[in-house]
């Protein structure tokens, strides 16, 4: 009895979360735009549209600019701030983190008022820049929080054990520390990088027509009419979204496999 | 001592940076549109001059003022004082209009405004006039909450002006609401991903994971297609014939609801997975050979231990719930918003930054309020495991 | 003559004191031991050895030179940790060569050395491997080659064989102890393992409650011990209470049911007399020998083919452990038996207030 109540949740859950994608994806290649099934015949065109007709390419490459830019500014803050936050004493520690993370839980609405407010008022509203320093606030407290994971998992006599070798402080962090934490750099980047790749809200206050990102245009896509050339997107986003699981579980494969035997 | 020094030097070093770009980039644009929910700038240099005697002056002092400030004053920012004037008492923007246009032929005493418009001789315009030309208002929040003060120094709440109230109710609703689905339908996910046979346990754990890193908006396209009126479910409910009819499932509570609850369910189950992975298994087969059954294993033994997970997964779905806007925006009808709708429409349609800051304040004191029972609940609970 | 020498060395964590007056002087060469149970305060003096924590007074020298300001890069000591701290991201060959590569040596020496290293702890296959492609024996070895290849003044070893099981770690200190007799560096090394300590050290510093209770060879401190502390600490002991007379020309030392003569008058009136349980005999019938007998009955008794430990219960009170012959036969549990000892066996011992 206990059995089948747990066998028929777990069915419906699975179902519940995997399978409006797997429907509604493949149509994506329907030969008809009415978004329904049975299928017409299989075509490529909805995805000639997306590569040939804007918004779709030049919003993608404004996505990618965006989200690389706010990567980068992510990883120098978000690193440097847990870095130092590791270096500081226990009641520091609890503030700087509680600061570092604290975007996280502030709703995006909130946050996207702020940026336009303020960065309106300083002159930078509406460009790049703007929308890459907001993203790179976005995606600092998870850069800090992976890098703060990955150093906090290092066993501190290693670094110990670099001392009495003779190593000074920077040579210490450089080959010892360094090296060790670099996963917790790159999953933050990644996290970083997909945050400011797949953000909306504080894109729609921020972005000019001409910065336009992947998301927005979606997003303005779905409220206009549901064409099929968005679930092409959609589709590619989602492979997207894949190929980063992938190289994330590769990160983190590659990381448990050197410090294993501990 | 010296390594203490050392260490010191680094720290501050390393923190330069980040601390410069958090206090520049993220709290300074939070305070200042914070401060917008108090702001009354325009009002308070516009009338600077009268609001230096409209406590203390006497009444041609205050009149010569008034007059003063209203020749000094710019056409569009009159426009605006007087915009707001008027949500006090209907009338005031005429009547301050009128007066502006005329200001530089009003003799600058009491008698004088009267002449020219007989209100002016009624005290409830100045008591007006005092209350809402200092410094800082609290004005917006008044409008928010839709208490206003009745002048006897309590407040009134008048019919129909609980709106945003009502809005903030049905957020805190819909959140609830949300984060008791994803519970419901996130627990066993979680389980078979921590206790499952290896083979469902990798499924289950990297379709979560897939879910997790797909996009916010392709998933809730995905129900705009499954749910809409000639959509996947009622196309097919139709062909089974089981309606003839297609149902409304999106532009509702049911298409928020759902779609909502899909696009957090990541965020409850992969806490509560955390927990459950460190369960052991022995501990079940203890309660077993001790001689309780398998449901009663499950929940005397199991139950309680995954609540840690159950109140992190579910808190955080519930902060984020808090403050959704794509999600309703793309599935909801008008009376499925919640307040992050209201906050950017003000800023759209209007730039009412001031409308706009009180419920962003008020949307943020929501979190901070489950951020601090959370936390509480946390350490009372560490509290009480450490002391006995 | 070269020497490490710790004066006088105090050590406060906030209220608490961990160290009390440490001094010891070790030779250039010598295979010392810090010996103690957990919370004796060798581990932190390991720590203040190595330069990670800092003196709260005193002084340590190095041939003469005061290093106790000094931070552990500028030491120049070895140091082996507990747990290795390999560097996981790094080969065999490149966690060796970091010390080398810390101090500029050039690369075709840097080979050299490790090359020999890794000869003189028997792991020149593995060079290539990382540190998780070792068994538990052979990191400890990697870690022991790479505290050495840079010629430390001095090699730390925190507890290096905790982590291993007994026949392994039998092993390593037959290998240590070559290693150590090979190349002549001063080891220090903590355990409280005094089997290991008494196999492999030239001089033993046994630690109790942050003072150094006796410093000494394992000789000394197993027959002279100063304390019923190093007594029980250092091997098996049967200790009584007692007080010290003086009747005529001898001294002697009295305790309930016994009298012991003693060689030489001693300064203190208060002491305790140690005897080993090899020290003494299970007899059924005393002899007219000079020797001391003193009735009791058995309580168990353990065989181990050579000898069996007896467990006996005195008359006078006391119980005692006695190694007795078991070539003809074991006393059976509750017999009546005499243990005889001879006076100049035991050792008296120090009492201490408190």
């Amino acid at each position: 009895m206990s059995r089948a109540i747990y066998w028929i949740s777990l069915v419906l859950s699975m179902l519940f979360l995997a399978l409006p994608l797997l429907l509604v994806l493949p149509l994506a290649f329907n030969e008809s735009s009415f978004l329904t099934y049975p299928m017409e015949g299989f075509t490529l065109d909805w995805f000639k549209i997306a590569f040939t007709q804007p918004p779709w390419m030049p919003a993608f490459l404004n996505s990618l600019k965006v989200a690389f830019g706010a990567a980068v500014v992510a990883v120098v803050i978000g690193g440097l701030a847990a870095m130092g936050t590791m270096l500081s004493g226990r009641f520091g520690q609890i503030i700087l983190s509680g600061l570092f993370i604290s975007p996280i839980v502030i709703p995006s609405v909130v946050l996207g008022v702020a940026f336009t407010y303020a960065f309106g008022r300083a002159g930078f509203g509406g460009g790049y820049i703007s929308l890459v320093l907001a993203h790179a606030i976005l995606g600092a407290p998870l850069v800090f929080l992976s890098v703060m994971t990955s150093l906090k998992g290092l066993d501190p006599e290693l670094e110990r054990a670099a001392a009495s070798m003779g190593a000074s402080r920077a040579y210490r962090f450089r080959t010892v520390t360094l090296p060790l934490a670099a996963p917790g750099f790159m999953t933050g980047a990644l996290f970083a990088f997909v945050t400011s790749f797949d953000e909306v809200v504080v894109a729609l206050f921020l972005a000019a027509p001409q910065s336009t990102t992947l998301p927005i245009a979606l997003f303005s896509g779905l409220r206009d009419r549901l064409e099929p050339t968005i679930i092409a997107v959609a589709l590619m986003l989602s492979l997207l979204s894949l190929m980063f699981l992938l190289v994330l579980n590769w990160l983190q494969q590659r990381s448990r496999y050197k410090t294993r035997g501990k | 001592m010296r390594n203490a020094n050392g260490n010191r030097l680094a720290t501050v070093m390393l923190l330069v940076m980040p601390l410069m770009i958090y206090l520049l980039f993220y709290l300074y644009p939070l305070l200042t549109v914070a401060s917008q929910s108090v702001d009354n700038s325009t009002l308070y240099e516009q009338f600077q001059t009268l609001s230096e005697v409209v406590e203390e002056g006497s009444p041609d002092e205050r009149a010569a003022a008034l007059v003063a400030d209203l020749v000094a004053a710019d056409r569009r920012d009159l426009a605006e004082a007087a915009r707001n004037l008027n949500q006090e008492r209907s009338g005031f923007r005429s009547l301050l209009i009128n007066s502006g246009k005329k200001a530089e032929e009003i003799p600058p005493t009491m008698e004088g405004l009267i002449a020219f418009d007989k209100r002016w001789g009624q005290q409830v315009y100045w008591d007006i006039l005092a209350r809402n030309i200092a410094p800082i208002t609290w004005r917006h929040f008044q409008k928010a909450s839709g208490f206003k003060p009745d002048g006897d120094g309590g407040f009134v709440q008048a019919e129909g002006d609980d709106i945003y109230l009502r809005i903030m109710v049905r957020t805190i609703v819909i959140a609830t609401q949300v984060t008791l689905l994803t519970l419901l339908v996130g627990y066993p996910l979680a389980y078979a991903a921590a206790n499952g046979k290896p083979r469902l346990a990798t499924i289950v754990f990297m379709v979560v994971l897939l879910s997790f890193w797909t996009s916010i908006l392709v998933r809730t396209s995905a129900w705009v297609v499954l749910l809409q009126t000639h959509g996947l479910l009622n196309n097919l409910l139709i062909s089974l014939r089981i309606i003839s009819e297609p149902l409304q499932l999106i532009f509702n509570r049911f298409g928020t609801v759902v779609a909502m609850t899909h696009v957090l369910l990541p965020f409850a189950i992969l806490p509560i997975f955390n927990v459950m992975r460190t369960i052991p298994v022995s501990q079940s087969d203890a309660s077993r050979s001790l001689g309780a059954g398998g449901v009663e294993t499950f929940l005397r033994v199991y139950f309680p231990q995954t609540l840690r997970g159950v109140a992190v997964g579910g808190g955080t779905v519930f902060i984020l719930a808090l403050g959704f806007y794509i999600t309703p925006a793309l599935t909801g009808g008008p009376s499925d918003q919640m307040l992050s709708y209201y906050i950017a429409d003000f800023v759209k349609k209007s730039l009412n930054w001031g409308m706009a800051s009180v419920l962003s304040v008020m949307l943020f004191g929501c979190v901070v309020l489950i951020l601090g029972l959370g936390s509480g609940a946390w350490l009372l609970f560490k509290s009480r495991k450490g002391g006995h | 003559m070269s020497s490490l020498e710790i004066k006088n060395i105090d050590k406060f964590y906030g209220a608490t004191q961990a160290l009390f007056d440490v001094s010891l002087n070790i030779e250039m060469g010598e295979f010392v031991t810090l010996l103690g149970p957990s919370g004796s305060g060798k581990t932190t003096l390991l720590k203040i050895l190595a330069g990670f924590e800092p003196v709260s007074s005193g002084t340590i020298l190095m041939n003469g030179r005061d290093i106790s300001l000094l931070s552990p890069e500028k030491r120049n000591f070895g140091l082996v940790f507990q747990g290795y701290a390999l560097f996981p991201h790094m080969t065999v060959h490149e966690n060796i060569a970091y010390p080398l590569k810390v101090r500029r040596v050039a690369k075709d020496e840097i080979d050299e050395r490790v090359t020999a290293i890794l000869d003189l702890v028997q792991l020149g296959k593995f060079a290539g491997r990382y540190p998780a492609e070792l068994s538990g024996g052979q990191q400890q070895r990697v870690a022991l080659a790479r505290a050495l290849v840079f010629k430390p003044d001095l090699l730390l070893l925190d507890e290096p064989m905790s982590a291993l099981d007994k026949k392994l770690r039998v092993d390593l200190q037959e290998e240590l102890r070559d290693i150590h007799r090979t190349l002549g560096t001063t080891f220090i090394n903590v355990t409280h393992d005094q089997e290991e300590a008494m196999h492999m050290s030239d001089r033993i510093a046994v630690m109790n409650h942050g003072r150094i209770a006796q410093f000494d060879t394992a000789f000394n401190l197993y027959r002279h011990p100063d304390t019923r502390f190093v007594a029980d600490f250092v091997g098996k002991s049967n200790i009584l209470d007692g007080e010290v007379v003086q009747e005529g020309d001898t001294a002697m030392f009295r305790a309930k049911g016994v009298a012991v003569p003693l060689p030489e008058a001693p300064t203190m009136l208060e002491a305790e007399l140690m005897i080993r349980p090899e020290d003494g005999t299970v007899e059924v019938e005393a002899a007219n020998d000079g020797r001391i007998y003193l009735p009791g009955k058995v309580l168990s008794s353990t065989y181990s083919g050579d000898r069996a430990l007896y467990s006996l219960a005195m008359d006078m009170g006391e119980n005692f452990i006695v190694y007795g012959s078991a070539r003809s036969g074991i006393h059976g549990d509750g017999a009546r038996v005499l243990m005889g000892f001879a006076p100049g066996d035991c050792t008296l011992l120090r009492k201490l207030n408190g």
